[in-house]
């Protein structure tokens, strides 16, 4: 069956009611994650699992995977119309998107937006139907050695690109690898780091630990500073004018771009794309002076950039099984928690679950256009719950995600320590997303490398003997070094500064 | 000074991974990547400590304690969360929640009596209900005899 008639019987299930219901759940949920401060993308998706533990695996998945998309859309609305972002991707978006709801051009702002990220998302939909099974198809002839090599470049970019410190992305990338050894050991069957625990045994439950380290922790950073207050603006119209659109079409068309690509490269995170959109507008404009100040296109580069991104993350995580971000990561997880494998086989064994929910994905973007614009008043209507009711509302979500992955309170130990511990590794400024992906990825990685060895009988040379292996080590190397000396050279500038 | 958790875990992990086979007839053991992953981690570590020794300002966050109320309320959120795991099993997940939504919305949140109550009710008994009947998420019951035979 060729790509096109895939595609056909997806959007035939995709369409079905149960689905269309679950993706508009999805949708709506992830709009409101967006809007609320405090509650980000990874410990929503991570806290509302235990949603979709009845759900079939399909239906389960297209709901978490449209609160992760839905979640870019909704981030905008606050940062526009109240200068508070809802997740970092839409930081940037308070620049401009603010001052033009300063000048009563809120509507213009959030149509934009709307329209930009419903054309980048949906490009980026399309460049996923086009890519994926040509690169699933190519990463289906990669063997133990070449997926070790492939795994450990993924994770040199993530823990390279995760902060201000390569150091400290190394050492939570270490720390996540270790919390996925412990449990018992699957080629030998032998317990490690379990200390005689019954519950140690099967490992330590990935989603608690996300849940504590992205939820919880937020929490704690929320509540050391007293509620903020915030200057509310008035909503305009919503049609922007023809000089609007014209003037947003090119930064529409690059952020789409832009976003695609980078979504393709793991560890980048929501924020760069819509930095990188911000700046190259701003570079590209023949009155540079008038970003800052309201210019339309300060608002239509990076929102269209950051859901372009959003939905070219997949295409990673369903070719190659690396998640992009931690939020994919978590995803990850749902797909292997209904028995479905993210990787080049996903696209051979599960064609049924992997074009619905391709489908779903176009779908999605058209409820969210729906859902975010006549809405708007509706959703701000939101933000006025304060955040000292919503700070304990989401509290006892965490409880209840932690508790209903297994049925046991042991998990909401783990989510306890790790928010804990999370809250301590933020204030010491180490990135949190090494660890998420690190945990995930490190026994896929193990035993990779325990296979590529078997093969070899013990030498090491099977890395460099087999080309496609060499070049991602060679590159995982280039990329830890050039990370380095970046960052050497920087911090060796700002001293000098 | 945080640096030394990590050096003592990044120790911890190698000296653990003695005990666990590093190379087995057909490749890796199940010592090999715990021994790598703390020796790593202890070498990345010390290098961190060396940097925060002689480079502190660049790399120190700029507030890392928070004010007296600030770390108040983190204390207050942390003591909940290990009161409320400590007691889901005695009281069971809606009385359990409700105790704790009471508690952060009352002594945290400043809410009146009213909307705390409320909002308890609905947190604690409200969300057991919709999770037990409509998701199939069974929560926590007590393990007390009296408070079982009322369904809590």
């Amino acid at each position: 069956m060729d790509t096109f008639q895939l595609l056909l019987n997806g959007f035939a299930a995709a369409l079905s009611l149960q689905n269309l219901l679950f993706a508009f759940i999805g949708c709506l949920l992830g709009t409101i994650v967006g809007i609320l401060p405090g509650l980000g993308p990874v410990s929503a998706t991570a806290i509302l699992i235990p949603l979709t533990f009845h759900l079939p695996a399909t239906g389960a998945i297209i709901m978490l995977a449209a609160i992760y998309y839905g979640a870019m859309y909704g981030g905008t609305i606050t940062s526009v119309l109240i200068n508070v972002p809802g997740e970092t991707a839409s930081v940037i978006t308070c620049i401009d998107g603010y001052q033009m709801a300063r000048q009563g051009r809120a509507g213009a702002a959030l149509s934009i937006a709307a329209i930009g990220s419903f054309i980048g998302g949906t490009f980026a939909t399309i460049g996923l139907v086009v890519a994926a099974p040509p690169l699933a198809r190519k990463a289906l002839e990669f063997g133990p050695p070449e997926l070790f090599g492939m795994m450990t470049l993924g994770l040199s970019l993530i823990m390279g690109l995760a902060g201000k410190s390569l150091v400290k992305g190394l050492m939570m990338g270490m720390l996540g690898l270790f919390l996925s050894t412990i449990g018992m050991e699957v080629g030998e069957g032998i317990p490690r780091f379990t200390f005689d625990s019954v519950q140690l045994m099967r490992g330590v439950e990935f989603i608690a630990i996300l849940i504590g380290l992205f939820g919880v922790s937020e929490i704690l950073i929320n509540a050391e500073n007293p509620e903020q207050k915030v200057i509310e603006t008035k909503m305009s119209t919503l049609v922007p004018t023809s000089q609007d659109l014209k003037t947003s079409a090119w930064p529409i068309a690059r952020g789409t771009v832009l976003g695609f690509f980078l979504g393709l490269i793991p560890g980048l995170g929501t924020a760069i794309p819509t930095i990188i959109s911000y700046v190259t507008e701003r570079r590209l404009s023949k009155h540079p002076e008038r970003f800052g100040n309201g210019a339309i296109e300060g608002v239509a580069g990076p929102e269209t950039s950051n859901n372009s991104y959003a939905n070219a993350a997949f295409i990673p995580l369903l070719t190659l099984g690396i998640p992009s971000s931690p939020t994919v990561a978590v995803l990850m997880g749902a797909f292997m928690m209904n028995g479905v494998t993210p990787g080049p086989l996903l696209f051979k064994n599960h064609p049924a679950l992997v074009w619905t929910v391709i489908a779903s994905m176009y779908i999605g973007n058209i409820i969210l256009l729906i859902l975010n614009l006549p809405l708007i008043p509706i959703w701000v209507s939101i933000l006025k719950i304060p955040y000292s009711v919503l700070f304990a509302l989401i509290l006892l979500f965490t409880v209840v995600g932690a508790y209903g992955l297994n049925n046991q309170i042991f998990d909401v130990w783990v989510m306890i320590v790790f928010g804990i511990l999370g809250y301590l590794l933020r204030k010491l400024d180490f990135p949190l997303a090494p660890v998420a992906l690190t945990l995930i990825l490190g026994p896929i990685m193990e035993n990779a490398l325990r296979q590529s060895m078997e093969m070899s009988g013990g030498h090491i040379s099977i890395f460099f003997e087999r080309p496609l292996a060499a070049v991602f080590l060679a590159l995982a190397m280039v990329v830890l070094v050039t990370t380095g000396l970046g960052l050497a050279r920087g911090a060796r500038e700002d001293r000098q500064v | 000074m945080a640096a030394l958790p990590f050096i003592g875990l990044g120790v911890f992990i190698v000296w653990e991974s003695r005990n666990l086979k590093y190379y087995s007839e057909f490749g890796p053991g199940a010592g090999f990547l715990p021994f790598w992953v703390g020796a790593v981690l202890t070498l990345l570590s010390l290098t961190w400590l060396g940097q925060v020794t002689f480079r502190p300002v660049a790399d120190m966050p700029e507030v890392f304690l928070p004010g007296r109320a600030g770390t108040f309320r983190v204390l207050s959120i942390v003591m909940a969360l290990v009161v409320c795991a400590l007691l889901l099993d005695r009281l069971g997940f809606s009385l359990t929640m409700f105790a704790f939504l009471a508690f952060l919305l009352f002594s945290l949140g400043r809410q009146n009596l009213v909307v705390t109550i409320v909002i308890a009710v609905a947190g604690g008994f409200g969300v057991c209900f919709v999770f037990e009947r409509w998701l199939g998420v069974f929560l926590p019951k007590s393990s007390i005899a009296f408070l079982r035979s009322l369904g809590l």
